[in-house]
C-alpha cells in the first residue's frame, strides 16, 4: 500500500514542532527556515499562511531516474531513500530535482545528499507524530487524496480547487491542499504532469538500436570506399598490364 | 619557448587550488550551492569533450570516408580528442563529492540513467583513443622485438573496427551530454531547453571539432615553423560552412516549432547570451566562409573557426549556467577559475610536448 502525507497548509499555525521533531529523529541541530543539509523540512511564512517544505517523495522520481549508480531508491510503499555508501557525488539529483529538494553537505570533506525520506524505517514520520493541529497527516495514499478532495469540496471558499501531488510529475507521495494558490507560496506549479523520467528514457531506451543502425551504416560506408579504392587500384594494374 | 614557464605556473596555481578544494571541501572553495550544484567544472567538461570532437570527425573523414588526402591530421586531432578527455577526467576528480568512489558506475548500474550512458561511453571512447595512439608509441619506443610488431600488426588490421566503435561512441555521448538536460524542463530557459537538444549538441560538436583540428594545425604550424597544408584547412572549413548551416536551421526551427522565437527579441540576460552565441559561433563564421576573398586567406579561416569554437564554448556555458530560471546568480570562485585555466594549461603543455617527442605530424 502506499503511505502518503497529506499537508493543510490552512490548519498550520507555524509552530515549527515538525521541523523540531524531525531534526531531533535525525540527529540534526535546531533546524532553520530553509531546507538544507541540516533540515529536512522548513516552515515558511507567506502572508497569514505557513507553507511546509520537504522532499515530495515522487512516484515516478527524477532522482531515481538520473542517479547513476542508483543510489536513490523508490520504495513500494511511499518513500525515496537515498543509499550515500553507493553515492560518487555527481549532484545530478540535486541539479535535476523539479522541487529543488536534495541538498548537499557542502562543508564536509565526505558530503552525502540530504533529504527527507518519509522515515521509511518506521511507521508513520516524526513530523506527523509532532503535528498537534491536524496539518500534517499520514496514511494511505488512496484514502489521503479522498480526504482531501472531501475537504475542498465541502469547503469550496476555503481551498483552491487544487491538490498539490497528485498529479503534479505523475503523482507524488506528499500531498497539499491550500487557500491559496500554490504559487504564491513558493511551490514549482510550472512542473509538467507526465513523470519526469520518461522525458530522458525516451532517448536512452533507443540507444542499443541506434548504436547498432549507426555501426552498420558506418561499416557500409567503409565497405563501398575500400572496395572503391580496390578496384581504382586493379584499373591501374590492368592499364599497366596493356 | 616563452609562453611554456606561463603556463607552468599556471598550472602550479592549479594544482594549489585544487589542493585547497580537496582539503576545505567544495563548499568553502567554490561558488556551488544547492541552487547551482554544477558550475563551471562542469562547464568546461561540455567544452572539453565537444573540442574532443576533432578525433572521431576527422578520424571518420580520413578511415570511413578514405579522403585520404586529411590523413596528415588525424594523428594530431586524435591527440587533441585525448588530452580533452584526460582533462575531463581531471575535472571530474575535482568536482566529484565523493572522488574516491568513482569506480561506482562500474559495478552499480542504473540504465535509466544519462548520466550512466555518458560515463560508459567515455570510459569506452578513452580505451579507443589509447589504441588508436598506441601506434604512435610503439613507433617511439621502436622495440623491434617480435611482440611490439604483432601488436602493430594487430591494431592495423583491426583499425576500422577501432574507429567504428569511436566513431559510434563519441556520436553517443556527444549527443548524450545534452540528454542530460532532457528531464529538466521546468528550470530551463525555452532558449536552451529542447526535446532534441541531443540532435544540437551533435551537430555542434562536429563544427567544433573541425574548427579545433584547423586551429591545432596552424598553432602548431607556426610553433614548429613549418608551413601549413592551407588546401587542407580550407577544405575543412569548407565542411564547418555546410554544418553550421545545418546547425542554424535546426536551431531556429526548433525555437519556431516551440513556439519561443519572440523570446529572442526582449531585452534581458538570457536573449542577449543567446544573440552572443548565434552571431560568434554562426554569423560571422558563415560570412568569413562564405566570403571569397576571406575564405582563400589563412587569417580568414583561422578567425572563423576561433569564432566557431567560441560561440560553441558560449553555448555550452549558456546551457549549463545560464538557462537556469533559479533567481540566482552563480559567479565561480577564484579556486574554481584557478582549476580550470590550469587544466588547460596543462594541456596545452601536454600537447605540446607530445607533439614535439613523438611522431606526430
Amino acid at each position: 500500500m502506499e503511505k502518503a502525507l497529506l499537508i493543510d497548509i490552512t490548519k498550520c499555525v507555524g509552530c515549527g514542532e515538525c521541523s523540531a521533531a524531525c531534526a531531533a529523529a535525525h540527529g540534526f541541530g535546531a533546524p532553520t527556515s530553509e531546507l538544507d543539509g541540516t533540515n529536512y523540512t522548513a516552515v515558511t511564512q507567506v502572508g497569514d499562511l505557513y507553507a511546509r517544505h520537504l522532499c515530495m517523495n515522487c512516484k515516478e522520481p527524477t532522482c531515481v531516474s538520473v542517479c547513476l549508480v542508483g543510489a536513490m531508491t523508490k520504495h513500494e510503499n511511499g518513500p525515496v531513500v537515498y543509499d550515500f555508501s553507493k553515492c560518487i557525488g555527481c549532484r545530478y539529483c540535486i541539479q535535476a530535482c523539479p522541487f529543488f529538494i536534495p541538498k548537499y553537505e557542502w562543508d564536509k570533506t565526505f558530503p552525502a545528499v540530504m533529504k527527507c525520506n518519509l522515515c521509511y524505517e518506521r511507521e508513520g514520520t516524526a513530523c506527523t507524530d509532532a503535528c498537534q493541529f491536524g496539518a500534517t497527516v499520514y496514511g494511505d495514499r488512496d484514502t489521503l487524496i479522498a480526504e482531501a478532495q472531501r475537504r475542498v469540496a465541502e469547503n469550496p471558499g476555503m481551498y483552491v480547487d487544487h491538490i498539490y501531488g497528485l498529479k503534479e510529475v505523475g503523482g507524488t507521495s506528499v500531498l497539499y491542499i491550500s487557500s491559496k494558490p500554490f504559487s504564491e507560496l513558493g511551490f514549482p506549479t510550472n512542473v509538467p504532469d507526465e513523470a519526469m523520467p520518461k522525458l530522458s528514457w525516451v532517448v536512452v531506451s533507443q540507444i542499443p538500436k541506434f548504436a547498432v543502425a549507426t555501426g552498420v551504416l558506418l561499416f557500409g560506408i567503409h565497405w563501398i570506399t575500400a572496395r572503391r579504392q580496390e578496384v581504382l587500384k586493379a584499373e591501374a594494374l590492368e592499364r599497366e598490364a596493356k | 619557448m616563452k609562453w611554456e614557464i606561463p603556463a607552468w605556473i599556471l598550472v602550479v596555481i592549479g594544482i594549489i587550488a585544487a589542493g585547497l578544494r580537496f582539503v576545505y571541501g567544495l563548499g568553502a572553495t567554490t561558488a556551488l550551492t544547492n541552487f547551482f550544484p554544477w558550475g563551471i567544472w562542469i562547464g568546461f567538461d561540455f567544452i572539453c569533450i565537444g573540442l574532443a570532437a576533432a578525433g572521431f570527425t576527422i578520424a571518420a573523414i580520413v578511415h570511413i570516408f578514405k579522403l585520404k588526402r586529411f590523413e596528415s591530421i588525424v594523428r594530431p586531432s586524435i591527440l587533441v580528442a585525448f588530452i580533452g578527455y584526460i582533462i575531463v577526467v581531471f575535472f571530474l576528480i575535482v568536482d566529484l563529492g565523493l572522488p574516491l568512489s568513482a569506480w561506482h558506475p562500474l559495478v552499480m548500474w542504473n540504465p535509466h540513467s544519462v548520466m550512466f550512458e555518458i560515463t560508459w561511453c567515455i570510459l569506452l571512447y578513452s580505451s579507443i583513443l589509447i589504441l588508436e595512439l598506441l601506434p604512435v608509441l610503439l613507433e617511439k619506443l621502436d622495440l623491434k622485438n617480435r611482440l611490439s610488431g604483432l601488436l602493430s600488426a594487430f591494431l592495423k588490421f583491426c583499425s576500422p573496427a577501432i574507429v567504428v566503435t569511436g566513431v559510434i561512441l563519441s556520436t553517443l555521448h556527444q549527443s548524450s551530454f545534452g540528454s542530460l538536460y532532457l528531464i529538466m524542463p521546468s528550470k530551463m530557459s525555452a532558449l536552451w531547453y529542447s526535446n532534441i537538444i541531443p540532435v544540437l549538441f551533435y551537430i555542434s560538436c562536429l563544427a567544433a571539432g573541425l574548427a579545433m583540428s584547423i586551429v591545432t594545425q596552424i598553432a602548431a604550424a607556426r610553433q614548429m615553423g613549418h608551413k601549413v597544408n592551407f588546401k587542407l584547412l580550407e577544405e575543412l572549413s569548407s565542411y564547418i560552412v555546410v554544418i553550421l548551416a545545418v546547425y542554424g536551421t535546426v536551431r531556429f526551427q526548433d525555437l519556431i516549432a516551440r513556439g519561443v522565437l519572440m523570446t529572442i527579441f526582449s531585452l534581458s540576460f538570457q536573449p542577449l547570451m543567446f544573440w552572443a552565441e548565434i552571431i560568434i559561433g554562426i554569423v560571422i563564421p558563415m560570412i568569413l566562409l562564405i566570403n571569397t576573398t576571406t575564405r582563400h586567406m589563412e587569417s580568414g579561416v583561422h578567425l572563423a573557426s576561433w569564432c566557431v569554437l567560441g560561440g560553441f564554448m558560449l553555448n555550452r556555458i549558456n546551457t549549463t549556467i545560464i538557462a537556469f530560471n533559479i533567481g540566482m546568480i552563480y559567479i565561480p570562485s577564484l579556486i574554481e577559475i584557478a582549476v580550470v585555466v590550469g587544466l588547460v594549461a596543462a594541456g596545452f603543455l601536454a600537447y605540446s610536448y607530445i607533439s614535439k617527442n613523438f611522431n606526430i605530424f
